[in-house]
């Protein structure tokens, strides 16, 4: 068994760790080993906690092995990205800022998966301050892709996308505030959920924007992205953009049944407002027969442009970062990345008015897709354009030039998933977005998990 | 969206310094260069609203008692 360790899924592993028939100390030790292996090509890690790693494993153990166990997260070896707080150990969101900074506390995401008994293998790269990116001037070089170590990952959670499609980590945590969860998720070909802005914690996560930041797990599969949220999900008192919202069972929406579930297609994203490559259309075309097939009803349905919702994105955001790293842009400005500084100091010519405007029609665009909900269980959009470029052909201006998919459920708080829904000629995942209304993260689990089981997508792995 | 900036470089040069910021040759060229991408995005989010259309930012004194 020890060779396929590093592919097994959360639901697997747990279910073999909760039968004592697979050992959280054997588990971790090989994915460590595989990190030691791997990981020089792919530089998806900056922490290896290796140490920590063992001593979380042999408590676990020891816990299972005297009836104490505490559910599916149990002994499972996960990672994190490099912009939450973890006590005692580095965390540099990247950045020379930050470069010798030890929290003394956890974040509360940190806290609650090592309360569920998990394994924390280390921490992963990011762009500076999830927003940087692919930066070479920073502590750490970039993170590359497991399908073509040649090709960008996506960012910012770019380490969490490369460990869980590479297998160096079961799970992840990253954060996304324009798509920094499923842009990777996308280019990766793994499974990336952002919850409802609220659902999840902030607290001692390094922010990006405070009103479009969400945290949420990057997995193989829906329904180990459900087991995740399971942990991680609820009110936080010291999170002013919690949300006090009762958390269901995630994984006991994953019925496989999406029958009469009506699905809203948003073609005019990617074929119309911009236009996606010819394979993402392709893979778009045969997700709606899966999709059918399996019983749901989809409907076409039109928003407001792409172009809209992403520019009210960008606006919050950069005018949010700049407030938030303005003092250390202008006091110390040869600590940050080059990438990183000239995307803020552009952004400096932003006014209050830009930034005002930008929120009212935030307003509209929130009661838009709260209105599509009175008719549609989900939506369904592409993830991307195109399959992942090659890392060194990255404009340092990208996130202007062309509106992000992904920015619309950060302006809207919406959960939203993105699943691998194919591949290209050259071997490079592609992949979808199923969102859901707000805090009903059990649906978009539950179609993403019945789309997964009716399609093979998930049997491919990088060749590493 | 012009590809072109509608300010000269030196002015651009003279905001980035108002604002508190001095980048170096090469970073203010790229950043120069990109400023159509900026100018499209901020035009992107302008509305006709009314002088009575509602913010979308209220202050709540309410929750001030908490």
């Amino acid at each position: 068994m020890t060779g396929a360790l590093h592919h097994l899924t959360i639901a697997e592993a747990s279910t073999l760790i909760e039968q004592q028939e697979l050992s959280p100390v054997a588990l971790t030790e090989a994915f460590l080993g595989r990190i030691d292996a791997i990981d020089p090509k792919l530089n998806a890690y900056v922490t290896v906690t290796g140490e920590r790693a063992l001593d979380d494993a042999r408590a676990a153990e020891r816990e299972i092995a005297t009836g104490r166990y505490k559910g599916p997260l149990h002994g499972i070896p996960i990672a994190l990205k490099d912009i939450y707080d973890t006590a005692g150990i580095r965390t540099t969101s990247q950045s020379h800022l930050h470069a010798d900074r030890t929290p003394e506390h956890d974040s509360r995401t940190a806290a609650l998966l090592r309360a569920a008994g998990s394994v924390l293998l280390g921490k992963l790269t990011t762009h500076e301050f999830a927003f940087g990116g692919p930066s070479w001037d920073l502590p750490f070089p970039p993170a590359r892709n497991p399908w073509d170590p040649d090709c960008f990952t996506g960012g910012s959670s770019s380490g969490s996308g490369a460990a869980t499609a590479a297998g160096l980590a079961m799970a992840t945590l990253g954060s996304d505030t324009a798509g920094s969860i499923r842009m990777p998720a996308f280019f990766c070909g793994i499974t990336g959920l952002k919850p409802t802005y609220g659902r999840v914690s902030r607290r001692g996560v390094a922010p990006l924007a405070y009103s479009l930041d969400h945290c949420g797990p990057m997995t193989w599969t829906a329904r180990d992205a459900a087991l995740m949220l399971q942990a991680i999900a609820g009110y936080d008192t010291e999170d002013p953009g919690s949300s006090d919202c009762p958390v269901p069972d995630y994984a006991a929406a994953l019925t496989g049944d999406v029958r009469g579930v009506k699905v809203g297609l948003i073609r005019h994203f990617y074929d119309g407002d911009e236009h996606a490559d010819a394979e993402v259309k392709t893979a778009m075309d045969g997700t709606l027969r899966v999709l059918e097939d399996l019983g749901a009803e989809v409907e076409e349905i039109r928003l407001s442009s792409l172009h809209d919702y992403s520019a009210c994105c960008l606006v919050i955001m950069l005018c949010e970062a700049l407030a938030i790293h303005e003092r250390d842009l202008k006091a110390t400005p040869q600590k940050y990345g080059e990438i990183f500084r000239d995307r803020l100091m552009l952004s400096s010519l932003l006014t209050g008015m830009d930034y005002m405007q930008a929120v009212r029609l935030r307003r509209q665009l929130v009661a838009e897709i709260e209105a599509v909900f009175d008719r549609c269980d989900v939506l369904l959009t592409a993830g991307g354009y195109a399959p992942a470029p090659k890392i060194d052909q990255v404009s340092k201006f990208y996130i202007m030039q062309k509106p992000l998919l992904t920015a619309p459920f950060d302006v809207t708080g919406s959960p939203a998933i993105c699943v691998c829904n194919g591949f290209s000629a050259a071997g490079l995942p592609i992949g979808m977005q199923i969102v859901g209304r707000a805090f009903d993260e059990a649906a978009v689990l539950r179609v993403a998990d019945a789309y997964e089981q009716a399609t093979d997508w998930r049997e491919r792995r990088p060749s590493l | 969206m012009s590809d072109t900036p509608t300010i000269s470089i030196d002015e651009f040069k003279s905001r980035l310094h108002a604002a508190g910021f001095k980048p170096d040759d090469k970073s203010l060229k790229e950043m120069y260069d990109a400023l159509p991408y900026l100018d499209a995005i901020r035009t992107q989010v302008r509305r006709a609203y009314a002088h009575s259309d509602e913010p979308a930012h209220v202050f709540s004194a309410l929750e001030l008692k908490s």
